[in-house]
């Protein structure tokens, strides 16, 4: 066996003197130990009760018994019940409350149950007395009047305006005569007046409008020009001079186009337009055809 | 393997309450002596051995219906038996403390006790040898070398790393070399 030789080598390996031992036990069994040994322990397991034992089909009638008891109307007396059995042993099972109190003081068993008290009649009957009488009374009341001025107090307190239901001031008309003979001059007075004023003052705020913005740059230029001198002026036509001569930056002149350039910027162009171009706008040999 | 099929069978039967018995008896007849080894190694003493072997069996009877065979039958039956004997030398230490006499309950005195005991024989201070070892390196010691347990095997019996149990083993075949050689 593999397995067997791999421990000897070990063992070997560790000690060579331990490996030498024999390995058989110098121990003894009583003749006949191992034949038995089944036979005792089942007997052991037999013998061996449990702690706590109950009687035989003590639980199979547990559940109708307690059932039974409920059904006879001992039900508020399970709890009792069970407490005689778990703290008063069997002897007390099943004993009701008036035989436990009989048991415990034949006075106080003897005395009635009833109390001595009373009450109003019809006390149970309502779910609450105090209620019933409260029902029906408000608890809470209003100033009188109040709810009719309340939508305008309300609008009031908001701003906005309150429209009174007040009958409508009627604005008659009045006669032809009356009118005339009225104040009608004096409205007519008051119309030519403002017309005259408006006539004069137009030509005056327009001339106004148009002389703001000279009058905003008040620089009198004789009077600039008187002090600068000659050489300055000539200097400064110079340099304007020379800035109108320079080439313009995006002009055609300033580009470096060859031949090549222009047959393929002109490529898509027919022969006959550019024909037509150069007898309308240059010479007929300046022509590069394609 | 066949050991394994037929410890499946003696399950199934033991399980059977009307070939419950008869099982469980087949189950003791096989191990019986396998165990009974392990044990006496452990307490010495055949009346010991007896003791813990017989509880061994009972502890199985109790808890066989619920061995789930994750391990193998044997495994688990040498799981029992070294958990009873390292409890029940426990138990005799606790004894021999509150008694204050070691003389009596000492392993080696045990040893030296029985009536075959010869001082000359190698095999007897090898027992002696072995007592003088911590509990549980007896267990690994005894395991691997009457046993002859792979180490796996013993993993699962003691709980333990295998690389602990190698450890053990190499430890107490020192010592026990060690303990031969000088006394």
């Amino acid at each position: 066996m593999n397995g067997k030789n791999d421990i000897s080598d070990e063992l070997k390996a560790l000690s060579i003197l331990v490996d030498g031992i024999s390995r058989q036990h110098p121990y003894t069994v009583p003749a006949g130990y191992f034949d038995t040994l089944a036979q005792q322990v089942l007997s052991r397991i037999a013998s061996k009760s449990l702690t706590f034992t109950v009687p035989d089909g003590y639980f199979d009638n547990f559940a109708s018994r307690v059932l039974d008891r409920i059904k006879a109307g001992k039900g508020t007396e399970v709890s009792e019940v069970f407490l005689g059995e778990v703290f008063l042993g069997d002897a007390l099972l099943g004993e009701s409350v008036q035989e436990e109190l009989v048991r415990l003081s034949a006075t106080v068993s003897r005395i009635s149950r009833e109390t001595p008290y009373e009450l109003p009649e019809g006390y149970f009957d309502e779910l609450s007395p105090v209620l019933t009488l409260l029902k029906d009374r408000p608890t809470y009341e209003a100033p009188v009047g109040y709810f009719d001025g309340l939508a305008a107090d309300a609008t009031a307190k908001m701003g906005i305006p309150v429209k009174v239901s007040a009958p409508a001031k009627v604005i008659g008309i009045g006669s032809r005569g009356r009118i005339l003979t009225g104040n009608w001059w004096k409205y007519s007075a008051a119309a030519v007046i403002a017309g005259v004023i408006l006539t004069l003052s137009w030509p005056q705020l327009h001339m106004a409008n148009m002389n703001a913005t000279a009058r905003a740059i008040p620089i009198d230029l004789s009077n600039v020009l008187a002090k600068v001198s000659d050489q300055e002026m000539q200097t400064y036509l110079d340099d304007q001079q020379s800035i109108l001569s320079e080439p313009v930056a995006n002009s055609t002149a300033n580009l470096d186009i060859n031949d090549s350039d222009v047959k393929s910027l002109l490529g898509d162009v027919p022969d006959g337009e550019l024909k037509q171009y150069m007898e309308e706008h240059g010479r007929a040999n300046d022509i590069a055809t394609n | 393997m066949g050991v394994t099929i037929q410890d499946t069978e003696l399950l199934l039967q033991f399980r059977n309450p009307e070939t419950k018995e008869k099982a469980f008896t087949a189950i003791i007849k096989k191990y019986q002596e396998k165990l009974y080894w392990h044990i006496r190694r452990m307490v010495v003493e055949h009346e010991d051995a007896n003791d813990v072997l017989q509880n061994v069996f009972i502890r199985v009877w109790n808890g066989l219906e619920n061995f789930r065979e994750d391990s193998q039958l044997y495994t688990w039956l040498y799981r029992i038996a070294t958990n009873e004997c390292l409890s029940y030398l426990e138990q005799q230490k606790r004894k021999s403390t509150a008694s204050l006499d070691e003389s009596e309950s000492g392993l080696g005195n045990k040893v030296v006790a029985d009536k075959y005991f010869d001082p000359n024989k190698l095999e007897w201070k090898l027992q002696l040898a072995i007592q003088q070892l911590p509990d549980k390196q007896r267990v690994v010691f005894t395991l691997r070398y009457y046993d002859e347990m792979p180490y796996e095997e013993m993993s699962r019996v003691l709980d333990t790393s295998e690389g602990a149990l190698k450890a053990s083993y190499h430890h107490a075949v020192k010592k026990i070399e060690d303990y031969i050689l000088n006394r």
